[in-house]
């Protein structure tokens, strides 16, 4: 969930129940008050009628009338004594109006100078009280709509607002790729939090592109360094076998020694030629048609390998064209082509196809490779303990593909894939 | 959480029913017994002749009080604590043995004889009274002359 979403339903629920709490406590405080108005204007009304009938007790004697607004109704002592007030609403048949009218009740009691209790009931009509009463809830509805309402784009807004530097930061860190010059993050804000992160980022990326560089240099030194060294221990050695001076197993040793001492040396040209990718010292680029570098290599390479006997077929849709730097064109291609023969089985086959866009070379394979590694340096896929390989072939190839503007990928559907795609 | 709001809604929609029903709970008998003592004696003390038509216990919001009619008409509030909170004698002249000797004092020197209390009031204030004349009069707790109000 995104921190926004989360952030924004928290907060509106939050809002949420505060609005139904706050509505919920107006309404029953206003209700509250119109009831009681009600109620203290019957308790006052009685103040009143009983005053007058008490001022006037003759009109006492003809009590259990029926005024527009109070009945009084004689009562013995016992039920006097024990009378409790009461309030109720009610329906009163209203003659003239010939309908039913809703009221208020009061029921009380009281006593006069010699004695005698009497029950009042007072009425009231509440038909404003009730309109008071629908058109509060009215309101009320609009308005925590309303309020609800405004909240709820107000605060999208202030959220979208706030996170977008973290946003801009997260595209950011996205788009940059480790060797690469970064692009410069222009992400202004007042936040001290973002401000650091900002800051952290920028300085992160620093750090790790500058141990980047180094790494590379290093590599590339070192395999400089150790190119002139190696080629004098060759030398030593070819002028110590030329010597005649040594018997057959002794000869033995040094042709193993010299093997070694020849892988080494093409372990250090491809870590030289790879750090020379990186460094971007291929900087001349001309039109090359891969699909004809392939068939030029192919046949050179099969003659190489011709003990494993290994058929190859091109299928050619149309010719793949791509602009890049010739000596690399050549170098990729071959690196693919050797991979491909060296983790063959004998007497299999190869097929390259070749599209306008798209340029891929198979070889048979039991089981698929590990998509995340077989590009990285120095990794072999578990069985494949071949003399003739480095390891770093394939990030060679990766590498210059990149450089040239090309993806390399690799699948498996039944046969192992490397496919150059534009 | 939710269930707690609702809760809570609830035991305020009880309350408010509670509060508003309060004056419900009169009962003619039960109220003149739970007048409290002092107030009774003031009644036989300063209306010697008078009988409690009825007596309503007022439980508004916080505040309780008692309001006692009288038979002749005459109402007296009374605090919870049994002191006298506001006598209308309705037109008739209010016990001179319960109005404050300085406001008394200031009635007989600037109206004619004839001038009377009838309402006296307690507020938060001071003292409202109400004179025959139909003039309101208001002083200070202490019984200090304030203002004419009209």
């Amino acid at each position: 969930m995104k921190l926004i979403r989360y952030t924004y339903i928290r907060l509106f629920s939050l809002m949420f129940m505060l609005f139904i709490l706050w509505g919920a406590l107006f309404y029953i405080s206003m209700m509250d008050e119109v009831m009681d108005e009600t109620d203290d204007r019957l308790l006052n009304n009685k103040g009143l009628v009983v005053h007058r009938m008490l001022q006037q007790p003759e009109r006492l004697l003809t009590a259990d009338t029926l005024s527009d607004n109070y009945r009084i109704s004689r009562i013995s002592e016992q039920e006097g004594l024990n009378h409790r007030d009461s309030f109720y609403d009610t329906k009163i048949y209203i003659q003239i109006e010939n309908e039913y009218e809703p009221m208020r009740v009061y029921k009380s009691s009281f006593k006069d100078n010699s004695g005698q209790f009497y029950e009042i009931e007072l009425y009231l009509s509440t038909i404003e009280r009730d309109n008071v009463i629908e058109d509060i809830l009215f309101y009320l509805i609009i308005l925590f709509v309303v309020m609800l309402g405004i909240t709820l784009v107000g605060m999208r807004l202030v959220l979208k607002r706030t996170f977008r530097p973290l946003y801009k930061l997260l595209d950011w860190l996205n788009s940059v790729i480790p060797g690469r010059e970064a692009p410069e993050l222009n992400n202004e804000t007042e936040i001290a939090e973002f401000k650091k992160l900002n800051d952290a980022a920028v300085n992160m990326q620093k750090r790790s592109r500058k141990a980047y560089e180094e790494q590379k240099d290093f590599i590339g030194n070192a395999s400089h360094e150790l190119q002139t060294p190696l080629a004098i221990s060759l030398n030593k050695l070819d002028m110590l076998a030329n010597s005649g001076e040594l018997n057959e197993e002794q000869m033995n040793l040094l042709s193993q020694t010299f093997e070694t001492l020849q892988r080494a040396t093409r372990l250090n040209k491809s870590l030289l030629l790879l750090s020379q990718i990186q460094n971007e010292q291929f900087v001349q680029v001309s039109e090359q048609n891969l699909t004809q570098t392939i068939q030029r290599v192919l046949n050179d390479m099969l003659e190489v390998y011709s003990d494993k006997n290994i058929m190859a077929k091109i299928e050619t849709e149309s010719d793949f064209i791509h602009q890049m730097n010739d000596s690399l064109a050549v170098v990729l291609i071959n690196n693919l082509l050797k991979n491909a023969i060296v983790h063959s089985s004998s007497n299999s086959l190869i097929t390259i196809t070749s599209h306008e866009k798209s340029l891929t070379i198979s070889n048979e394979g039991q089981t698929a490779l590990d998509n995340e590694k077989i590009f990285t340096r120095f990794y072999r896929a578990g069985n494949s303990k071949t003399k003739e390989s480095t390891g770093l072939g394939l990030t060679i190839a990766k590498e210059i593909a990149q450089l040239s503007g090309l993806s390399l990928e690799y699948f498996y559907d039944g046969k192992h894939n490397f496919r150059l795609k534009k | 959480m939710r269930q707690q709001v609702i809760a809570l809604i609830l035991a305020l929609g009880l309350l408010g029913t509670l509060t508003h029903y309060s004056v419900a709970g009169n009962n003619m008998s039960k109220n003149e017994s739970r007048l409290p003592k002092n107030s009774q004696e003031f009644l036989k003390k300063h209306f010697p002749s008078e009988k409690i038509s009825y007596v309503i216990v007022d439980k508004d919001g916080l505040q309780t009080t008692f309001e006692v009619m009288l038979t002749s008409g005459k109402e007296i509030e009374f605090y919870k604590n049994g002191e006298w909170k506001e006598i209308d004698a309705k037109k008739t002249a209010v016990p001179q043995t319960i109005i404050p000797a300085n406001i008394l004092k200031h009635v007989k020197d600037n109206f004619d004889n004839d001038v009377y209390v009838v309402q006296i009031e307690k507020k938060f204030w001071g003292i409202e009274v109400e004179l025959s004349n139909k003039l309101e009069v208001e002083y200070t707790s202490g019984g200090k002359f304030l203002r004419y109000d009209n």
